[in-house]
């Protein structure tokens, strides 16, 4: 591979190189709306507001105050009409003809897109074999977009040389500069964004655009674009913010350095502390970060799993969020930090967080074993339902007896997790369901241990009773 | 002039004011509308879809499904769900005391089996006479359940639903293969959605293999094309706008994702009503602005969701007689949210408006067809005043059909061939050549009926599955 020349046959403007599409190619799987047509559509509407506004607004004038009714045959009157309809007959060929050139031009543009992101798609696969030149210079959309998928859809060895040719092609560079100039403009005054004033020599971003290279900037996942993309979580808003949080947290995801990476995991997710970022979004950064979700757990839980967090803080949620991101990766890296978040006195979403990390590991790490016990009579039905999930981590027998017992609990999430977790147990907990199906005292624990074997595919009984209405019982005060 | 005549003319001033604040609404709406679409289109990318799918951070969604007689289109609809796109959801049909073969075609087709079920009967509902599982199909529970009408169906769905989120849709409707991917999304970037709507487009014309629409070709009648023109500028445009402005009041009954705790704090579905889809968006309004409680009610302008439109004229007047009923009898319902400052931009903005320009528009455009008769007769119009204003009111209307009809060439699903594109055109003014009088004259009748008629299953006499697979 040969990168850092222009190749020649390539046009510098973005012109397509020769190739043949592949077949199979799907350029643009999952999208609903194309990309263009849209800032002429949006010229066109606004300039409607504006001669709507102007012709509807004089002709309402002439009838409040014009001293004119609309049956008086007044020509005033007519001739404010007759203005009306000509701007709207006007608007009406305007809109048509847009219509009729996106309508006609649009599937010519959209097959010679997905043609040419084809040819690229071939010329990129090409340059990463080393059998051609690394094409640099303005590569155009259909270029950097065939680059970037193949950079999405590679894996190992070929991820790798695939970042190489987002490198070495000046992609990089590319969508760093534009990276700058959304920064620039997030940082400008409220009144200049109001004013919509470019600042000098750097031309403003359009709301498409800036999303367009934040979502390149996604896929690209340049390592560079870490320090930037954070100040644009810190200082964007909707969905700049949303984009910017992704491209971030999935750049992160690849930065080779353990150190370095868990301290960009960290600034990221502080850098939202300030704002009531959704639970959702930082589920979403943390899963995102992959391997560096753990590493991030525990810098959080240092941060805020010493002293109690209020309930419902960001410490708090940041610190519930962590746990549970590190329980759905099955990392085992945070064993050691849950049995402190498992105290009562924690914020019940960071001990429930904490139990689901829990049950994600494959024994009771130390210290769990007592808190985990008294978990299981907890007030709080979501404890006891987390923790009847986690309890198939005491040895089987010890399970059952636990999970038996919390069949016949008030709550019912907590009876369908206790029937749930018995099914995965293996023959005891089998016989335990079996059991309680047929002699339990408590009517709803026979119930829930019948349909556990019935959802188990053990076909336990088909003469239970429907439509119970079983929600009458309350979690005792 | 005598009193009459100025009372006339009050009211002919009145319609060309209103009428005015009306365009530009609509003007508005259109910009307001396209900034929703290119932040969506970006936010719900494939990269982002593929991040939700692959990094298990989406909400498993239950796709609920009231059935009454439809046993036409039941086991195709049943098919084209269970090939949806998304790792994790279940199927929920309830067929709802259906007096054709429905239930014998699902079980025949998915082979059911009785599975008595333990649930949690959250929302009080009619009788469940049982559960029906399929073994090859786990995923799919059909609930046979004494007749209560739609939202008492969805009720009882409700209360079986496994999943966070609740997708209601009608039985004859056909979804986005991604969806529930799309829709779910949204819940996940903010905590304080509790529902989101999404696009429909109508079926009919389109062509459907294997349960899902591969050419939105324009349908064969005038009827249907009105009809995809009032859609686009329904949900490209005024939905959308709605949805920017932090006010969306309706979330159609064919496609809704909602949280399903949510669904249960405000008590489920109000049997009885024929506009329950719109009662429940203005139920968890109120529910959560009385609570001072931070929600938000979202939408996608993606088409998620195609779904059969009449193909009559007499049929969509029986179809918008029904729905100005429905309307008319929710705001009537919550009419203490008119401009109640409790209630913010809903109370302020969005109530006012359902009532200034939905019902409004229907009275204002019955009173201006009146007033042009009783003028003439009084001989106090002018009859070229009266061309010139009608010529008016027709290129406004055009305007903003072409308008819906150019977000739609922004979709990649699009009407492709010219012929289609031509004849939509020609639709925008087929629109005023009587059906759209037909139809407001049908709207205008329904406001006086909204006691003496009960609710009931919109049926179409297209929903079988010849005309699904053959209007095309």
């Amino acid at each position: 591979m040969t990168c850092g020349t222009t190749v020649p046959g390539v046009d510098p403007a973005g012109v397509d190189p020769p190739g043949e599409q592949p077949p199979g190619v799907d350029p643009d799987p999952g999208r609903i709306w194309r990309r263009g047509g849209e800032a002429l559509f949006a010229a066109l509407t606004l300039a409607i507001v504006a001669a709507e506004a102007g012709a509807l607004g004089v002709l309402v004038w002439v009838l409040l105050f014009g001293h004119t009714t609309p049956s008086a045959g007044e020509p005033l009157l007519d001739d404010v009409l007759v203005a009306a309809i000509s701007t709207t007959a006007l608007l009406v060929a305007a809109v048509t003809v847009v219509m009729v050139f996106l309508g006609a031009t649009g599937a010519r543009r959209d097959e010679a897109e997905t043609a040419s992101k084809a040819r690229w798609l071939a010329t990129w696969r090409a340059v990463m074999e080393g059998n051609r030149p690394c094409p640099t210079g303005n590569l155009g959309r259909a270029a950097i977009d065939a680059l970037l998928d193949l950079r999405e859809s590679a894996t190992g060895p070929e991820a790798g040389l695939a970042q190489a040719v987002v490198e070495s092609s000046g992609t990089d560079r590319v969508l760093m500069g534009r990276l700058e100039g959304i920064v620039a403009d997030s940082r400008r005054s409220t009144l200049l964004r109001a004013l919509r004033l470019p600042p000098l020599f750097r031309p403003r971003p359009t709301a498409a655009s800036a999303l367009d290279t934040l979502e390149d900037l996604a896929r690209a996942r340049l390592a560079e674009s870490v320090p930037l993309l954070t100040a644009l979580v810190a200082n964007g808003t909707g969905a700049r913010r949303r984009q910017a949080l992704r491209a971030a947290a999935r750049s992160i995801a690849v930065i080779e350095d353990p150190t370095a990476q868990a301290a960009a995991a960290v600034t990221l997710l502080q850098s939202l502390s300030h704002r009531g970022v959704p639970r959702g979004e930082l589920d979403e950064a943390l899963m995102l970060l992959d391997q560096a979700a753990p590493a991030a757990a525990r810098a959080v839980t240092a941060r805020y799993g010493a002293s109690p967090p209020e309930e419902a803080s960001f410490g708090a949620t940041l610190l519930a969020a962590s746990l549970d991101a590190a329980g759905r990766l099955g990392s085992t890296a945070v064993a050691d930090l849950l049995a402190p978040q498992l105290r009562d006195d924690r914020p019940l979403e960071v001990r429930a967080a904490a139990l689901r990390a829990l049950a994600a590991q494959p024994s009771l790490p130390p210290g769990t074993e007592q808190v985990l016990r008294r978990a299981l009579s907890d007030p709080q039905d979501v404890v006891r339902t987390q923790a009847a999930k986690a309890v198939r981590l005491f040895p089987d027998g010890d399970a059952a007896r636990a999970l038996s017992a919390l069949l016949a609990d008030p709550s019912w999430w907590v009876r369908l997790a206790a029937g749930q977790t018995l099914a995965i147990l293996g023959p005891v907990g089998k016989a335990a369901l079996a059991d309680a199906a047929l002699h339990d005292r408590d009517r709803y624990a026979r119930q829930m241990a019948a349909q556990a074997l019935r959802d188990a595919g053990l076909g336990y009984g088909t003469g239970g009773r429907t439509d119970v209405g079983v929600a009458s019982r309350q979690v005792p005060a | 002039m005598t009193v009459f005549g100025s009372v006339l003319h009050g009211l002919e001033a009145f319609v060309l004011v209103y009428f005015a604040v009306l365009t530009l609404y609509y003007a508005c709406a259109a910009f307001l509308g396209l900034g929703v679409i290119v932040a969506s289109s970006r936010e719900l990318s494939p990269v982002a879809l593929k991040d939700l799918v692959e990094h298990r951070y989406y909400k498993p969604v239950s796709v609920l499904v009231p059935a009454y007689n439809e046993e036409g289109v039941i086991t195709q609809t049943v098919d084209s769900l269970l090939a949806l796109r998304f790792p994790q959801y279940e199927v929920i049909v309830s067929v709802d005391g259906a007096t054709d073969r429905t239930l014998a075609r699902l079980i025949v087709a998915f082979g059911l089996r009785d599975s008595p079920e333990i649930y949690r009967r959250s929302v009080g509902t009619n009788k469940v006479r049982r559960v029906l599982r399929s073994p090859e199909h786990p995923e799919l529970t059909v609930l046979d359940k004494e007749n209560g009408g739609r939202a008492d169906a969805v009720n009882a769905a409700v209360n079986l639903a496994r999943y966070p989120l609740v997708c209601v849709m009608d039985a004859d409707s056909l979804l986005n293969p991604e969806a529930l991917a799309r829709a779910s999304r949204l819940f996940i970037e903010d905590d304080a959605v509790v529902a989101v709507g999404g696009s429909l487009r109508p079926l009919n014309g389109a062509v459907v293999e294997h349960g899902a629409v591969v050419d939105a070709a324009a349908p064969s009648r005038w009827v249907e094309r009105v009809q995809v023109l009032e859609y686009a500028r329904s949900f490209f445009i005024a939905r959308a706008a709605w949805s920017r402005l932090g006010s969306l009041m309706i979330i159609s009954g064919a496609f809704g994702v909602f949280r399903r705790e949510a669904v249960i704090e405000v008590g489920g579905w109000t049997p009885g009503l024929v506009a329950d889809d719109m009662e429940m968006v203005l139920k968890l309004h109120r529910h959560f602005r009385d609570r001072a409680l931070r929600y938000r009610i979202a939408f996608t302008p993606d088409p998620l969701c195609w779904t059969q439109v009449p193909r009559r004229v007499r049929d969509l007047q029986a179809q918008r007689s029904m729905w100005e009923r429905g309307v008319l009898e929710v705001l009537w319902r919550y009419r203490r949210m008119l401009f109640n400052p409790r209630y913010g931009r809903i109370g302020l903005v969005g109530v006012p408006y359902l009532w200034l320009f939905e019902i409004g528009a229907t009275v204002v455009e019955t009173t201006g067809y009146l007033l042009v008769v009783v003028s003439l007769a009084a001989g106090l119009l002018d009859v070229r005043f009266l061309l010139l204003f009608l010529v008016l009111a027709v290129l406004f209307g055009v305007l903003f059909s072409e308008l819906g009809m150019t977000m739609q060439t922004l979709l990649l699903a699009r009407h492709r061939r010219a012929r289609d594109r031509l004849a939509l055109f020609l639709a925008a003014f087929a629109e005023y050549l009587g059906i759209r009088q037909a139809v407001v004259l049908s709207r205008a009748v329904a406001l006086f009926q909204v006691r003496s008629r009960r609710a009931r299953y919109w049926r179409l006499e297209t929903t079988t599955s010849e005309a699904r697979d053959g209007a095309r």
